[in-house]
């Protein structure tokens, strides 16, 4: 599972939750997928992430070095290499292969196996 | 286990993996401005990535998504139902819903799968629907809806390939049809899952057919022969229990080498049950006009285009307001 994926995911499906965002995350293996930059990518997808919410997962990693600072609004545009590079890496590049995704609200936990976060749950757990 | 059936939208089986394309859905992803967020439910192996973009795709089967290559930068997926997509609101630029209507069995069910994909959809964001159509060019459907067998005895086992029983002039389509078995959804607020499908249960089960059909196409036998024996037993509690009668024995004796060959004599008499099991996924077959009807009735949904083609309907929806919709 990605940051990028991580970003849009929320529980909010579960019984008694009203934004379910974010989850919390935890991570126990990861792994680095090398794969090239596209900046207007980068670009579209700035506009429709939560940065503080990715700031919080990369940081959480270690990985939040060179990132730009949550405090203040991004311009792709205005950023170095440096930190278009890393802002790419821990979008796309980053795969959390194993940990767990945690509820903000009910505290249910959703593990993640194989790089695959499993949202799968008993029908009594749904609103 | 029965509960999730309803929702669970049979996936290819490992081995048998579909890579046909539906024209439509690549037409669809390369209608879409680059870079654009697609968010694939019922995704199977994620046949559709975007050249450039990123696809977030969505199925119930694990089994299916360990197999797709979401090892790249522009795909990702997880396991989810259509019916409770794991996703902000209004995120998506783009939804593909190709080969999944169909298998939700009320029309209640098939409503709230399309409210939630607009959920996820931004304003603006479309939507490509694809589903069986009724009217079908080389044969009839004997209901609107049917269960159709997924045919275990395809997969070769062992390396050999099986036989194939059907006579080589029908076409794909035709042997569909005819194999698939008529059921009557009788009342709209059926929404327990549980009662039609024990209903179907009932319904296969009297089908004079020579094979031992199954509820729980969940079911699919592993390397671990622990899961797969109980996997046996939830699906037919006499088998397991045969089985069994095999198994407390090793487990006094501790006889290693013997065990290893009764086992492999129980596997095997399994497995060949196993290929004469025909498993069957439930289809609703759409009429002309019932999509946009559905979907009109989503106030937020409005009907792009729509095309008939190949026996399916493919739909393009498109999301009008950023209201949302209960």
């Amino acid at each position: 599972m990605k940051l990028l994926t991580h970003n849009f995911l929320s529980s909010r499906f579960l019984k008694n939750v009203t934004t379910g965002y974010p989850l919390k995350l935890t991570i126990e293996e990861k792994n680095v997928v090398e794969a090239e930059i596209d900046v207007n990518f980068l670009k579209n997808v700035m506009v429709k992430i939560d940065y503080a919410v990715l700031y919080e997962a990369a940081k959480s990693v270690g990985e939040d070095e060179n990132l730009p600072s949550p405090n203040a609004i991004v311009d792709i545009d205005s950023l170095n290499e440096q930190q278009l590079k890393q802002l790419h890496r821990v979008l796309v590049c980053l795969d959390v292969v194993i940990g767990s995704l945690e509820c903000p609200e009910t505290g249910r936990i959703f593990p993640i196996r194989d790089g695959i976060p499993n949202l799968l749950v008993n029908e009594d757990e749904v609103s | 286990i029965y509960s999730r059936l309803a929702s669970y939208v049979p996936p290819s089986k490992p081995g048998t993996l579909n890579t046909r394309l539906c024209p439509a859905a690549a037409a669809f992803i390369r209608s879409l401005p680059s870079s654009s967020l697609v968010v694939d439910i019922g995704c199977g192996e994620t046949k559709y990535e975007p050249s450039s973009g990123f696809l977030l795709g969505v199925d119930p089967c694990s089994e299916i998504l360990e197999k797709c290559a979401h090892h790249t930068d522009k795909c990702d997926v997880a396991l989810a139902d259509a019916l409770d997509l794991p996703f902000r609101d209004s995120t998506a630029d783009a939804v593909l819903l190709v080969s999944v209507l169909h298998h939700f069995a009320s029309p209640s069910r098939r409503k709230a799968v399309l409210n939630e994909m607009q959920r996820v959809m931004s304003t603006g964001a479309r939507a490509l629907i694809v589903v069986w159509g009724w009217e079908q060019p080389n044969a009839a459907f004997p209901s609107q809806d049917v269960l159709v067998p997924w045919n275990l005895h395809e997969i070769s086992i062992n390396g050999r390939l099986p036989k194939i029983r059907f006579h080589k002039d029908s076409t794909k389509e035709q042997r569909i049809i005819q194999n698939s078995i008529p059921i009557a959804i009788r009342s709209e607020d059926r929404t327990s899952p549980s009662v039609w499908i024990d209903w179907i249960v009932s319904k296969v089960k009297n089908t004079p057919s020579p094979s031992l059909p199954s509820a729980a196409p969940h079911f699919f036998p592993n390397k671990k022969t622990q899961s797969l024996l109980t996997g046996i037993r939830r699906w037919s509690p006499s088998l397991g229990k045969k089985l069994s009668s095999l198994i407390t024995p090793i487990e006094e004796v501790l006889a290693d080498e013997m065990s290893g060959d009764i086992m492999r004599d129980a596997v095997n008499e399994a497995m060949a049950t196993i290929r004469e099991v025909v498993f069957y996924r439930y289809y609703h077959i759409f009429r002309r006009g019932e999509i946009e009807s559905l979907i009109s009735s989503i106030p937020s949904l409005r009907v792009v285009s729509e095309n008939f083609d190949n026996g399916n309907w493919n739909v393009i929806v498109e999301k009008i307001n950023a209201n949302r919709v209960i």
